[in-house]
């Protein structure tokens, strides 16, 4: 068996001596995504500094990251160039299509960085990640909705298939964290996913903006006695309240605009949407 | 249904416990055991919770009292008629699909059927599986001895945390360490065939192959299969692509009587001696007894290359290649060839003889992890490298070291220089006098003196002199940025019809670039340490780079050293180490190539 033969009594104090030499010689923070220690010596940029990655990332992995911070659509919250200074749209979002969500603003742009990281979490289950990427959802939420009254977070969620196989749910992991950074209720249990569809990863383009309807539906959590506290009997605990969706990847924008139709359907008043990348 | 969901509960009958999904299935079972005598049956915890008390048998913890009841009760079947005909098939190929490896129960019936999903017939064909004791099944995330919770397969404990499951809804605990395999949490069991099933399974392979091996005698079909047990039936003499030469023959010999005795050996064989060879009768002496074969080794790179070279020494016997995003992984072989990675996925003492190859490299070295899987799957091991260190010798027992310190074609090891080198860049006096030179005769003499990029340094350009024009130059750099620069420097500086490329281990075109090398179309060539094993280029030249720099240790120069002079048509070649001062280890590496000539001269 590969079980090892140390008494119970070597483990504590090997324990023991790696809290003592931690605190005589502290190591240096290591970089969450690509394990190296992260140097002081090393030039820092100032944008790293000042936000709340500084000790998290080292400078390669946050200088591969593309911030969405300039002119983005406002629609979809994607990157575009600012020298069509009158076009505040996307090539996706010039068509008239209506959306059931006010806006989506991404934190950074879907390259090959950000695909690594969240694949990690998400497919090979390096939680630790999870951590990085709340805090660039926070700061993402600051920069975009910050003047914006959000009453209630809701992340997208998965098939319980799905979260049987992988085991949490990474929009609900971030979702977490942020609720408790920002003191703002999350709601992981109401918006369910009741159909299993296949990966959207896995489809094309077109098969991505059919749309996904009967796939969510709302239901209504509350207790009996929850709801006989309410004034009114005839609203959902959603009525008139803004709704913060939460997602990782924004393609085609078809999930959180079904998500979103089943909360208006629902009463919210209106949906706000952050993904991590778009 | 998703096997991710299938909750297991422990209950306890008959003075023992067992595991079981559904316990009318066990109902069952145990009354057409007990002639339908109604048994009384308690059902306790979840399976995840089993792992977190110790139900104390005998001073056993659980997964050990699970054990001692299976003894207890051994030899109780279900009669093979009893059951319909698609669960047994079912359980055939489950059984098959399992091997000698030891899987997640959701890894096992996504094997099985096309689809992930769970139907009647497949859980009732797994527990009585179980029931029959054909089939281990325990909670992934176990106690060991001393109350520490270790992951089931990758061993470890460090990397134990307790998390929200969103599979069985409750707080459980899952493995970091090993989440890139695939999910292992509390909640979810692991598989794997009993001794009595693994005994069962080759008397009836053993059996058909016998009246396969007639039928084809009379019918001598072309047969592609991969016929585990035929090759038994015909004497193995292994194909060579050359003739050994008589050290190599005597070697052969040598690790034939080791391993025949039993013991574990140790092959110390230079760098281009023909290490594979070596073993090739070795290999076919086990098989001949009908014992199955490992082949580990740290790289898919290395998995690729022996792939054909087994293949063809041994053309009537099964030969597999296990891999990250292989096909096929179950298919049970005489030879499997698997990198180290995959061992996670096999049953303790899953082979009889395991050959490891590259024992000091990446990633077993620091790796505590992926030694002790090694050493978990084989009963007997032949550890094969060309720079051992002092914890192999003290592991293996006298006599039983096979060393082969020439190389095939006799030639000495190529001797490596050390040249002192500040830096490849120029600096100081240096970059003066180049800057004086590139201004002479030029329109504009005091912008290009400001102006100019860098250039290389004269001790540099001297080496690069030194270095024969044709064949490849090999240039080792310790860290991908330092390639980066020196690849800009030497585009900036050298003329433009000397083709060069940087490659590392993340580059996205690495496997094009090495196979553009092989094929000569690189003049020089700047890598980091990855092309430091395992690759054969005729008339190739090296040099290296920083090698003060800690990461080059003596194995590292030692093997870097020996991708020169490999092929008969090129024997030799250079070998330089460039570096601000003289570490230990070039001293050493040096030192030992030395040693190692001398000593070849004297045979």
């Amino acid at each position: 068996m590969g079980t090892s033969t140390e008494s119970k009594l070597r483990i504590q104090l090997k324990e023991w001596l790696k809290v003592i030499s931690e605190l005589i010689y502290p190591e240096p923070p290591v970089c969450i995504v690509c394990k190296t220690a992260i140097t002081t010596r090393a030039h820092i940029p100032m944008e790293l500094a000042k936000s709340n990655l500084s000790g998290k990332v080292c400078n390669a992995c946050f200088g591969k990251l593309e911030f969405i911070l300039d002119s983005y659509c406002t629609v979809c919250g994607r990157s575009i160039r600012c020298d069509d200074a009158e076009s505040q749209f996307c090539q996706d979002c010039s068509s008239d299509n209506q959306r059931y969500f006010v806006s989506n603003r991404a934190a950074v742009a879907y390259n090959e960085a950000i695909q690594d990281i969240i694949h990690r979490l998400k497919y090979r289950g390096q939680r630790e990640l999870a951590d990085l990427l709340a805090a660039i959802a926070h700061n993402a939420f600051k920069y975009y909705y910050q003047d914006i009254h959000i009453d209630i977070i809701i992340p997208v969620p998965l098939h319980v298939d799905r979260l049987a196989e992988r085991g949490f749910n990474q929009a609900a992991m971030i979702g977490n964290k942020l609720a408790a950074d920002l003191q703002i209720p999350i709601d992981t249990t109401s918006l369910q996913r009741v159909l299993h569809t296949p990966k959207q990863s896995k489809k094309t383009r077109w098969d991505r903006i059919q749309p996904l309807d009967g796939v969510f539906v709302y239901r209504d959590q509350q207790s009996d006695q929850q709801r006989e506290q309410q004034t009114n009997q005839l609203e959902s605990p959603l009525s008139n309240k803004s709704v913060l969706l939460l997602d990782d990847i924004y393609t085609t924008g078809t999930t959180v605009d079904a998500c979103a139709k089943v909360l208006k359907a629902a009463g919210a008043a209106n949906v706000y949407v952050l993904t991590l990348a778009r | 249904m998703n096997p991710f969901r299938m909750r297991y509960t422990v209950y306890r009958t008959l003075g023992a416990y067992y595991f079981s999904p559904d316990i009318s299935i066990d109902i069952e079972y145990w009354n057409t055991q007990h002639n339908n005598k109604s048994i009384d049956v308690q059902e306790g915890m979840d399976i995840h919770a089993a792992a977190s008390i110790e139900i104390v048998l005998e001073n056993a913890t659980i997964s050990q009292a699970y054990q001692l009841c299976v003894q207890k009760n051994g030899g109780q079947r279900l009669d093979g008629q009893d059951l319909p005909k698609d669960i047994l098939q079912l359980q055939a190929l489950m059984v098959e699909i399992l091997g000698n490896r030891r899987l997640t129960l959701p890894e096992l019936i996504s094997a099985t059927s096309s689809t992930l999903n769970l139907d009647d017939a497949l859980e009732y064909a797994i527990q009585v599986l179980y029931l029959q004791q054909k089939i281990n099944i325990q909670p992934a995330i176990q106690h060991d001895r001393n109350g520490r919770l270790y992951c089931m397969r990758c061993l470890q404990s460090a990397a134990v945390v307790s998390h929200d499951c969103g599979g069985c809804q409750q707080e459980c605990y899952v493995c970091t360490a090993c989440a890139a395999y695939g999910e292992a949490r509390s909640c979810i069991p692991i598989v794997e065939l009993t001794v009595q099933a693994h005994s069962q399974l080759l008397t009836s392979q053993s059996e058909s192959n016998q009246s396969k091996y007639n039928q084809s005698q009379s019918n001598q079909p072309e047969s592609n299969q991969l016929d585990y047990e035929l090759s038994i039936n015909s004497a193995i003499a292994p194909i060579y692509p050359h003739p050994l030469s008589a050290d190599q023959q005597e070697a052969s010999d040598r690790i034939c009587g080791i391993v025949s005795n039993g013991n574990n050996a140790l092959i110390w064989a230079v760098c281009g001696a023909g290490k594979t060879e070596l073993i090739f009768q070795a290999i076919a002496n086990v098989r001949f007894e009908a014992k199955n074969v490992l082949i580990a080794t740290p790289r898919k790179d290395v998995v690729f290359e022996l792939l054909p070279r087994l293949q063809k020494a041994f053309p009537k016997d099964s030969v597999h290649a296990v891999y990250g995003g292989s096909s096929d992984k179950h298919i049970k072989a005489g030879l499997t060839i698997a990198t180290t990675h995959q061992l996670l996925r096999y049953q303790n003492r899953a082979f009889d003889v395991v050959i490891v190859d590259e024992t000091d490299a990446f990633p077993y070295a620091g790796n505590q992890m992926l030694h002790e899987h090694v050493h978990r799957v084989g009963k007997q091991f032949v550890y094969m490298t060309a720079t051992p260190d002092k914890h192999i010798f003290a592991q293996i027992q006298a006599d039983c070291t096979v060393t082969l310190f020439s190389r095939y074609h006799k030639y000495p090891l190529p001797e490596p220089k050390w040249i002192m080198c500040s830096s490849i860049e120029a600096a100081g006096f240096d970059k003066l006098a180049c800057r004086i030179k590139q201004c002479i005769d030029i329109a504009n003499p005091i912008d290009k003196f400001s102006n100019s990029e860098p250039s290389l340094s004269s001790v540099f350009m001297k080496v690069l002199a030194s270095v024969p024009n044709k064949g490849v130059t090999m240039i080792f750099v310790p860290s991908i940025a330092q390639g980066k620069r020196l690849q800009k420097l030497l585009e900036d500086n050298l003329s433009e019809d000397i083709s060069l490329t940087f490659v590392y281990a993340d580059d996205p075109q690495r496997i094009e670039k090495i196979a553009a090398l092989r094929e000569g179309r690189y003049q020089l060539i700047i890598t980091t340490t990855i092309l430091e094993r395992g690759v054969t280029i005729p008339d190739s030249h090296v040099i290296v780079v920083d090698a003060h720099h800690p990461v080059f240790t003596k194995s590292t120069l030692i093997q870097i050293a020996g991708r020169v002079g490999r092929t008969v048509e090129h024997p030799d070649g250079q070998v330089i180490f460039l570096g601000k001062y003289l570490t230990k280890q070039i001293k050493a590496a040096i030192g030992e190539i030395k040693e190692i000539n001398r000593f070849a001269r004297r045979i």
